[in-house]
């Protein structure tokens, strides 16, 4: 049996109608992860499959979850030396849901520590490796997540998104990602990094894919309370009114803008009203405003790290302080450098220069995009600005990486949904566009992206 | 640049080794760029960062941890755990 190309959707029909078993599935599945790991390093944790029966929607089909996301009695690393062996005694309340509708685990993929990157090269388990081509990066910080989905080694999978990290690396390694509205699905079980930006997102290889998972694990949650319950209904669309902001198209690669203007052409071909927008006036403060945010959110989230509530005991002789500072030694340098980050813009004198003014920014970021969306379906811009780079180039210039998320936070920034899917192809990459919609509305943007993928048809080889 | 890497450690309480100081400086450098953009944004006037009266408050009611499943759940799992590959 060889399930390569295979969607979730058709599989879950090729069950349905008695032609696949899950039995069979999840052994294909899992015997081909074993083998394609060793080179792409895309799980920290796999799992033998366990009898499963065809049940519930999902038909005891087995998914694979980013390793940030806490799973009953499996271990959840956030690929961090600090919690290599940390056992989360309750399950993710996304994670409950699928097992409700009955899914089960086929492992914990890789991903940048404590979801801190782009490229998917921040782990302590090691870089993951694009299925596309290995000595290039996957983007993160969802990184094996992606591979695992782009490589057949899962049909489907979760990860999670602060900043792009589930847009990046689907388009990286062309397949789909989607990033819900902040709240529509509990992030209760997710380890917080930057809770105001952070959701729980999906990978699939469709859109359609995607769709299906998220009415199954979207919905207010009393364990959070940001959560909402966002109108879960199927929007009806017929020619989708996109805006372009050229002033995002501008900041991307020659190869990058070239397929994207294609793709534009194909759309307006099939009937979508294209209108553009010459810029967006905070399109320069974006990025500084994000990594603000982030960074004081991560000082004070990830301060429950000294080997004392969370992280592993160390020895000292010393004083508290020692003691704390050893325990902390086992983040890694990314980990570091934006705790340290977050700690100076925190501090007295800063909060103020630094940390207010990013929050006033992001509460006008927020106020403009919603002004300029208000007439249309979506925005669409592309996803990454560049195509993936060789793994170790953004070790030595961390300010690739930083610079590679300017066209995904401003999604993370306004709470708004936004969906990436491959609408290109460069060589043997693929080259993602992104459509972003209004908070909430997030129905209406699946719909416009499911009539955009059925227009552009970029696919990989295999079924569908 | 104002960002001493020895001053921040200390303010975060991490341990900085020999071989990972180059490599954190050269990050601590390039946040640092991003953060001094800042400095050249007027604030706005209005102070609308916090949510108006009434959007704080909660409706979910807290729940309890059953303590007993928390308990078994290590007991069961040693084995399965331990099948990843170590950090390296």
């Amino acid at each position: 049996m060889n399930l390569e190309g295979y969607t979730l959707q058709l599989i879950l029909k090729e069950i349905e109608n008695g032609s696949l078993s899950p039995e069979d599935i999840n052994e294909f599945y899992y015997k081909r992860s074993v083998d394609l790991n060793r080179v792409l390093n895309a799980y920290i944790t796999l799992l033998e499959p366990e009898k499963s029966r065809a049940e519930g929607d999902l038909k005891g089909i087995a998914i694979a979850i980013k390793d940030n996301i806490s799973t009953k009695g499996v271990r959840t690393t956030c690929a961090s030396k600090m919690l290599e062996n940390y056992i989360p005694p309750y399950d993710a309340t996304a994670v409950s849901s699928l097992k409700k509708h009955g899914g089960s685990l086929l492992g914990k993929t890789n991903m940048d520590e404590f979801a801190m990157g782009s490229s998917g090269e921040n782990s302590a388990f090691g870089p993951t490796r694009n299925p596309l081509n290995r000595e290039y990066v996957t983007g993160g910080s969802s990184s094996g997540s992606a591979a695992a989905v782009a490589a057949d080694m899962a049909p489907i999978a979760l990860g999670s998104d602060t900043g792009g990290s589930v847009r990046a690396p689907a388009s990286f390694t062309g397949i789909v990602g989607f990033k819900p509205s902040y709240g529509a699905i509990s992030r209760y079980g997710l380890i917080a990094y930057a809770n105001s930006l952070e959701v729980i997102g999906i990978l699939g290889k469709s859109v359609d894919d995607v769709n299906i998972l998220f009415k199954m694990i979207a919905g207010k949650d009393p364990m959070d309370s940001t959560s909402v319950n966002v109108e879960l209904k199927e929007k009806n669309i017929s020619k989708p009114k996109i805006l372009v902001i050229k002033s995002f198209v501008e900041l991307s690669a020659d190869e990058v803008k070239k397929e994207f203007y294609s793709s534009i052409g194909k759309l307006e071909s099939a009937g979508f009203e294209i209108n553009y927008a010459d810029k967006f006036s905070l399109t320069d403060y974006m990025l500084s405003a994000y990594y603000t945010i982030a960074c004081a959110e991560a000082s004070t989230n990830l301060s429950r790290y000294d080997g004392i509530r969370y992280g592993p005991k160390v020895e000292s002789a010393g004083n508290w302080r020692d003691y704390i500072s050893r325990a902390r030694s086992f983040f890694g340098p990314e980990v570091k450098a934006r705790i340290m980050m977050g700690t100076f813009i925190l501090s007295a004198g800063y909060y103020e220069t630094y940390y207010l003014r990013a929050l006033q920014l992001r509460k006008i970021i927020k106020q403009e995009f919603e002004k300029i969306i208000s007439n249309y379906d979506a925005v669409y811009v592309p996803t990454m600005p560049v195509l993936p780079w060789r793994i170790g180039n953004a070790i030595e210039d961390p300010k690739i990486a930083y610079a590679a998320d300017v066209l995904t936070v401003l999604p993370n920034l306004t709470g708004s949904p936004a969906i990436s899917l491959p609408v290109g192809k460069v060589r043997e990459f693929f080259v993602g566009g992104q459509f972003i919609g209004l908070k909430n509305e997030d129905m209406k943007l699946l719909k416009v992206a499911e009539i955009a993928e059925k227009v552009l048809q970029v696919k990989r080889s295999g079924r569908n | 640049m104002r960002y001493s890497i020895n001053k921040l450690s200390k303010l975060s309480m991490l341990k900085i080794s020999k071989e990972e100081e180059k490599m954190i400086a050269k990050k601590v450098q390039a946040l640092g760029e991003l953060l001094e953009k800042l400095d050249t944004v007027e604030p706005p006037k209005e102070a609308f960062v916090l949510a108006p009266e009434g959007e704080h408050k909660r409706d979910d009611v807290p729940v309890q941890f059953d303590s007993d499943d928390i308990i078994k759940v290590f007991n069961n799992v040693k084995e399965r755990y331990l099948k990843g590959p170590k950090t390296l």
